[in-house]
């Protein structure tokens, strides 16, 4: 008797939804890469990169631009131009121009994360100079410029060289009250893309830029590095007593910080590192079979890094962007602070830090 | 050679095979019998019975006549031992002629059915002049083959024996691997035409009462006119007949059965049939295979998880494809973006219908070498992959992507150790593959739902399929999808809610 009931619910339910959209692949125009740039005061330059799966075909991608006032339009636009329905479910990597992220970014974020076929792990990333530039450019040695963008931004974060930019990332950043985004800086140079550091913004808004080594002390009070790496220069007193330049490259960097608000109403805080790392380089002459020696180059290394902390905090603090997220510390340290980023901007001009790193060195190789 | 013996009701003899002479009976003068006292009315009777075959024999010497089946007796018995013996004797009476005759099966019998059930299964029946009764000497003709490897269980290590077509003879090997008393065998007759002789075999003191109640209550409803193979025993007994999943073992090999028997589990022999029926059954225990206790447990566990990735892999493996293609663009990772376009790209078909044809044709081949002789066999094999596998993708019939998921699809669903699952995992297969083909991941889960409905509404002899992931059952976990060493097993497992739980004692085993 139940048989009788079930089978047709489950017919019905087969063909009241067997109306899924199909989207075959092969007779899909599949959007890796995307870039904006402001074409107008009102309109957007969309660049797209379409992978071209045809064997036959001399390039492996399409580049199709189309300008439109919104994102979303210019792709409706673009597909005038192409013979299969663009789709931007393998979107991999969306980039800005540094015009557009002076604007603000909130919209294009907002756009791609309510789009349910954008994964929310693509990467994002802005141009210095002009995106559809740089997509458009006839690279010698890249076939595919929206593969080398991707393989790039994943190389490079699991290198832990630039903080984790996802769409997640951002969005997180930009909707939590005491935090603001970090984006890495993307810049052509020749025949090659490179990472130029990262772009700080306040609200959604980039306000400053920090070059690559500026980028890695903001990584280590915002998250916590497993196995970075990093080259110093260090002014060191060598055994006679002379001034000497010693240039040490650390790598498997393992960092945890531990940040106290100690005073609410300056604010203060008080940001303790725990760096541990192997010496793989040095460049200079320094007795390593000496451990005194190797005492004073921690000791000579953690200040190195308290000072160039310190300085990045400064001058984020004079871009008024907190991208080390010590407003988080704040909220969850003060209680019913109702803090908004409004006011925590007004504090965090104020902010005072105080950074002391604990540093040891695990292993310094054999040395003879 | 029985131990016990009941034969079903519809046959009712009246005498057991217990051999020696009933004298009590012998003794009373008045025919209570529907027997003739005279040969010469008994004649006629057994050819009407045997309707007129020309195959009957009728011998007679002196007072004594002898009815038998020309190719169901060994002749040279019958002369040696039957008719020289008698010949030596003074007289002939019932006394002398089962005191002379060499042989070790004789029994008599006043009920003429009877006999001839006996006579066809190769008993020489001896009538003596004036007594009502029928002397039975069982010397069938052993036709039965040599016991040889198990062709469809193939295992590296472990025995390798497997069953023949002769009851007596399986019996007998599974007697050599369990030298118990306790090993009880119970007799039944199936079939109204063929009258198959099945036993049932369980090891008193493991198996539940209830469980071999249950069996015998089962085997006693059944009637059927003709009982060829313990395949469709099988199917009398099982207690979903609406179900595509086998809810019994069959096996060919000893080895597996006596490990059945000594879990509690009770097994049906059929005359005639090489495979015997284990019961109660799991859905899991078709993953296992007795090799798996021979080797050891690392890789024991291994090989069992391999098996099962590989049944996962089977079912679902094409349809993911199906439906990544069809549906799900954005699932694909991005370095396998540009080989599977590019391999998609020639295909003129919709993904559904391509996979759908090559499934199809891999499926004609498997059909078409289980039909082949193995000479022809083999060149089917060079044809089929040469044909499917170069010229259909040259051809640009399908992508070669595709083809290779297809084949390990069906490779996958080779390491099922049985060949009845693994038969399952082949066709259900494909109503997951429309699903796929027409409503992607959703149809995809839609059908692995109703699969899990199915397979935990299962039952094997009222003992849930799915055991013992549901209901779950955490102390058999330790010998299923797992083995873990034997310290750890020694527990029998709670499906046949066996009498004697503990196999030995964990502290006295490595």
């Amino acid at each position: 008797m139940k048989s009788f009931l079930i089978l047709p619910v489950l017919i019905i339910l087969l063909l009241v939804t067997g109306c899924a959209k199909k989207n075959i692949l092969e007779e899909t125009g599949l959007i890796t890469t995307v870039g904006f740039d402001m074409a107008s005061s009102e309109s957007i330059l969309t660049t797209m990169v379409v992978l071209q799966i045809d064997p036959e075909a001399k390039r492996n991608v399409d580049i199709l631009s189309s300008s439109a006032d919104t994102s979303k339009g210019s792709r409706i636009d673009a597909n005038l131009k192409t013979p299969k329905e663009l789709q931007a479910g393998q979107l991999r990597v969306a980039l800005y121009n540094e015009k557009i992220a002076r604007k603000g970014l909130r919209y294009f974020a907002d756009t791609m994360a309510r789009d349910p076929s954008v994964s929310d792990l693509i990467y994002i990333g802005i141009v210095e100079g002009s995106a559809h530039d740089t997509l458009n450019h006839d690279y010698k040695n890249i076939p595919d410029i929206g593969r080398y963008l991707y393989n790039q931004f994943e190389q490079l974060t699991e290198q832990e060289q630039i903080l984790n930019p996802t769409l997640q990332d951002v969005q997180q950043s930009l909707y939590s009250v005491g935090m603001d985004p970090i984006i890495p800086l993307v810049k052509r140079k020749g025949e090659t893309i490179a990472n130029t550091g990262s772009a700080i913004l306040r609200n959604d808004k980039m306000v400053g830029k920090l070059s690559p080594y500026k980028s890695f002390f903001v990584k280590l009070i915002r998250d916590d590095f497993r196995a970075g790496n990093i080259e110093l220069h260090l002014d060191l007193k060598n055994a006679d007593g002379k001034n000497e330049k010693v240039v040490t490259v650390l790598d498997t960097i393992k960092t945890s910080s531990d940040l106290k608000l100690t005073d609410p109403k300056i604010p203060h805080i008080d940001a303790k590192l725990k760096i541990t790392a192997r010496l793989l380089e040095i460049r200079g002459k320094i007795d390593l079979t000496n451990p005194k020696n190797i005492k004073l180059l921690e000791k000579k290394i953690g200040q190195k890094l308290e000072q160039d902390t310190l300085k990045v905090i400064r001058y984020c603090q004079e871009k008024n962007s907190d991208v080390f997220g010590f407003g988080e510390v704040y909220r969850s340290s003060v209680r019913h602070s109702n803090l908004t980023m409004k006011e925590w901007h007004e504090k965090y001009k104020n902010l005072e830090a105080h950074v002391s790193v604990d540093f040891s060195l695990v292993r310094t190789g054999v040395t003879e | 050679m029985f131990k016990k013996r009941a034969i079903n009701k519809r046959l009712q003899p009246k005498s057991s095979l217990e051999n020696g002479p009933q004298t009590e009976e012998l003794a009373e003068p008045h025919n209570t019998s529907n027997l003739p006292l005279k040969s010469d009315d008994l004649t006629p009777m057994i050819h009407e019975k045997f309707n007129n075959t020309s195959d009957l024999k009728v011998k007679k010497y002196i007072n004594l006549t002898i009815y038998y089946i020309e190719n169901q007796i060994n002749q040279q018995e019958l002369n040696q031992n039957i008719i020289g013996k008698i010949k030596q004797a003074d007289e002939i009476t019932t006394e002398t002629v089962y005191a002379s005759i060499a042989i070790n099966e004789v029994e008599d019998t006043d009920d003429l059915s009877y006999a001839i059930l006996r006579m066809i299964k190769g008993s020489v029946a001896l009538f003596i002049e004036g007594t009502p009764k029928i002397i039975l000497a069982s010397i069938p003709v052993k036709e039965s083959r040599a016991l040889s490897r198990p062709e469809n269980e193939s295992q590296v290590t472990g025995p390798q024996l497997g069953f023949n077509e002769s009851l007596a003879t399986n019996v007998s090997v599974i007697r050599r691997y369990l030298s118990t008393p306790d090993l009880c065998n119970e007799f039944f007759v199936f079939g109204t035409r063929t009258n198959t002789a099945v036993s049932l075999l369980y090891i008193k003191g493991i198996a539940s009462e209830d469980l071999v109640n249950r069996v015998k209550h089962k085997l006693n409803q059944i009637e059927v006119d003709a009982l060829i193979d313990s395949s469709v025993l099988n199917q009398h007994l099982d207690d979903h007949s609406w179900s595509i999943f086998p809810q019994m073992l069959l096996t060919e090999r000893p080895d597996r059965v006596s490990d059945g028997l000594l879990n509690g589990k009770i097994a049906l022999f059929v005359d005639g049939s090489t495979n015997v029926i284990l019961c109660p059954f799991t859905f899991i225990e078709f993953f296992e295979s007795r090799e798996d206790y021979n080797i050891r447990w690392p890789i024991a566990t291994f090989i069992r998880l391999l098996r099962i990735v590989a049944m996962f892999l089977s079912i679902f493996f094409t349809s993911i494809y199906v439906a990544a293609l069809t549906f799900h663009y954005e699932i694909i990772p991005q370095a396998l973006l540009v080989p599977l376009g590019e391999s998609r790209s020639r295909v003129p078909f919709p993904p559904l219908f391509e996979a759908v044809l090559l499934e199809f044709i891999i499926e004609l081949l498997r059909e078409a070498g289980a039909r082949l002789p193995t000479k022809v066999g083999q060149t089917m094999g060079i044809v089929g992959g040469i044909v499917i596998g170069t010229a259909a993708v040259q051809a640009g019939f399908t992508s070669n992507i595709l083809l290779i998921i297809v084949a390990l699809s069906a490779l996958a669903s080779f390491t099922a150790p049985s060949y009845t699952m693994g038969n399952v995992i082949r066709i259900i297969r494909f109503p997951i593959l429309f699903m796929a083909g027409f409503l992607g991941f959703y149809g995809v889960m839609f059908g692995f739902c109703l699969l899990l409905i199915h397979l935990i509404r299962l039952s094997s002899l009222g003992a849930p399929y799915l055991s013992p992931f549901y209901p779950p059952r955490f102390q058999d976990w330790v010998d299923s999808v797992i083995r873990l060493p034997m310290k750890y097993t020694n527990k029998r497992p709670t499906l046949t809610r066996p009498a004697d739980v503990q196999k030995y004692d964990p502290d006295k085993v490595n």
